[in-house]
């Protein structure tokens, strides 16, 4: 199909040359043709071009180089100025041709570098947060077993929930990294059913302690029944949405899980009274390994990848994930998911 | 009480066996699925811990061996993240599961719970009624109170709310729970257990949102936890 319009196109670029007299001199009529061979590389391919490349080639010569009419040339300039056109003609045509792998492959270069920098960013914060839970529990395991002056059973108590606090925290972290990357493998399918909102935040709320849970309160919309999810993945988001506003809001202020509807969707949003995220933050804050502005690098644990994870589950769960500060001070982290 | 302890590592081994040495079990452990139905047996033990991912004979297959001759409890030991198997292990027959990492404390519950369903063979546990917090549900006159106050249920709503207090503190997949309070034919209809169980929440849990005792295990079932 793509030769026979790259033909036709050759017998009208012909057509007209012969029409205008155009091919008075050998010089004009490559040139034309070699507008036809690039158009052909652009839009058909290696192949068409260096079909019309010998077609024009051997056009030219039969038409326009004497003795016209036959394929024999006459002048052994002519000659040259014709092998020179087919020359040019067929290293064009696949130079222009190849455009579009040379794009393609730049493009792979920039995803291997990106993931190549992804793969050190991470590996080095691993090393940073794993590190630091397993050196308390080397610390506290090594007192307990040491010789030396007995322990008294407060700091013994106090070493053994130490270790237990810390595996717990490895145990998130593991969790963490864990659905990144089935994230980033595309391995997580949902499989979305209709859950309760009550019963959501239910399984939300199970994840914290009766102390935690005194600082959590709850708002759901009556009007509320089921919403289309993957109950288990939705749980992620809200605990670590929970998580973040405990953590980034001082120890005596509530955190809201208010959910309700609007006209095209459910909204889930959890808020806290802390200090708010700043322009740079909202920008980033869903990028991998972002940590806030101005946040003491040792003070908060955490990965920084939680809220990636978020917003690519939200989105695999056909929502959205929004960040924003609320009046009265503190952030607003926003879930919509659309009404079925 | 005697326990069998299935797992290939070696330290979940000990500390297992320390844990319910510790409180009053006897343990027996093996290393393999094979050598974990031989041991079943040989010695038949009370209750069986079954780790699921173990080389060669793995939990699943070691469930479903161990089903065609005997009801021994089963508690399965899984990974996060691992919904299909757990179900599959529950549908295998199972009794409860548990995810790696685990505190023994959470361990002995479940096994105080699958444990006390084993002793009583029948559904109807002889009990005139049943107390937790302010839930009261008087057997005999199919009356449930909360707080003092009447609460009306409907007869399904009755009927699944004895089944979850007979089975506490173990996990009830949602066909379990709809064959036995719907029947075997029903067990598909996902959906009307899920509404039968919000409205039992929201008429027998003080704060819905919050259930403290129907609890939701998510794609898998519900499991009423009492603390006991």
């Amino acid at each position: 199909m793509q030769y026979l319009c790259a033909t036709l196109a050759v017998a009208l670029v012909t057509s007209v040359v012969l029409q205008f007299g155009l091919g008075a001199t050998v010089a004009n009529a490559p040139i034309l043709y070699l507008l036809v061979v690039t158009v052909a590389a652009l839009f058909a391919g290696r192949g068409v071009a260096i079909w019309v490349s010998f077609a024009s080639f051997l056009v030219i010569n039969w038409f326009f180089v004497t003795p016209r009419y036959t394929l024999t040339v006459q002048s052994p300039t002519e000659w040259i100025t014709l092998c020179m056109f087919l020359f040019t003609a067929v290293i064009t045509g696949q130079l222009v041709a190849l455009r579009d792998a040379l794009i393609q492959s730049r493009s792979e270069a920039a995803a291997l570098a990106d993931a190549d920098r992804l793969k050190t960013a991470l590996l080095s914060m691993v090393s940073h947060d794993f590190r630091s839970p397993l050196t308390a529990i080397k610390a506290s395991v090594s007192t307990l077993l040491s010789e030396g002056k007995p322990l008294d059973t407060e700091t013994h108590k106090v070493l053994c929930q130490t270790i237990e606090q810390e595996t717990d925290r490895l145990n998130l972290l593991i969790g963490n990294i864990l659905d990144l990357s089935r994230l980033e493998a595309g391995a997580w399918q949902p499989k979305i059913e209709a859950t309760p909102v009550s019963e959501l935040i239910g399984m939300v709320l199970d994840n914290f302690n009766a102390e935690l849970n005194k600082r959590i309160v709850v708002q759901i919309d009556s009007q509320l029944t089921d919403i289309a999810i993957d109950s288990v993945q939705m749980v992620q988001v809200v605990k670590n949405l929970v998580e973040n506003a405990l953590k980034y809001s001082p120890s005596d202020s509530l955190v809201e899980i208010v959910a309700g509807r609007d006209d095209e969707s459910t909204t889930i949003a959890v808020l806290d009274r802390g200090s708010g995220l700043s322009g740079e933050d909202i920008e980033h804050i869903f990028e991998r390994f972002y940590r806030g502005v101005g946040l003491p690098e040792s003070s908060l644990p955490g990965l920084g990848i939680g809220l990636a994870v978020c917003r690519g589950l939200v989105e695999a769960n056909g929502g959205t994930l929004a960040a924003g500060n609320r009046q009265g001070g503190g952030a607003v982290f926003t879930i919509s998911l659309p009404l079925r | 009480m005697k326990v069998l302890v299935i797992d290939d590592e070696p330290q979940i081994r000990r500390a297992l066996r320390a844990g319910l040495e510790r409180t009053g079990y006897s343990v027996q452990s093996a290393s393999t699925g094979e050598e974990g139905l031989t041991l079943a047996s040989e010695r038949p033990p009370d209750i069986v811990i079954l780790d699921l991912a173990m080389p060669g004979t793995d939990g699943f297959a070691v469930c479903e061996e161990l089903r065609r001759w005997t009801n021994i409890p089963i508690i399965v030991l899984s990974v996060r993240d691992k919904e299909d198997d757990k179900i599959r292990a529950l549908d295998l027959g199972a009794d409860d599961y548990l995810i790696k990492p685990f505190g023994v404390g959470e361990l002995l519950a479940r096994m105080r719970a699958v444990l006390r369903r084993a002793s009583t063979n029948e559904e109807d546990s002889g009990e005139p009624a049943f107390v937790v917090d302010d839930l009261k549900v008087d057997y005999i006159n199919r009356q449930v109170t909360v707080a003092g106050q009447e609460i009306h249920l409907t007869p399904k709503e009755y009927d699944l709310l004895k089944c979850l207090i007979y089975y506490r503190n173990r996990v009830m997949t949602h066909s379990q729970l709809l064959s036995k309070v719907w029947g075997p034919d029903h067990v598909y209809e996902a959906h009307t257990l899920r509404v039968h169980m919000a409205n039992l929440r929201s008429k027998i849990e003080k704060d819905p949102a919050r259930p403290k005792h129907i609890q939701t295990e998510p794609r898998i079932g519900y499991r009423f936890k009492v603390d006991e």
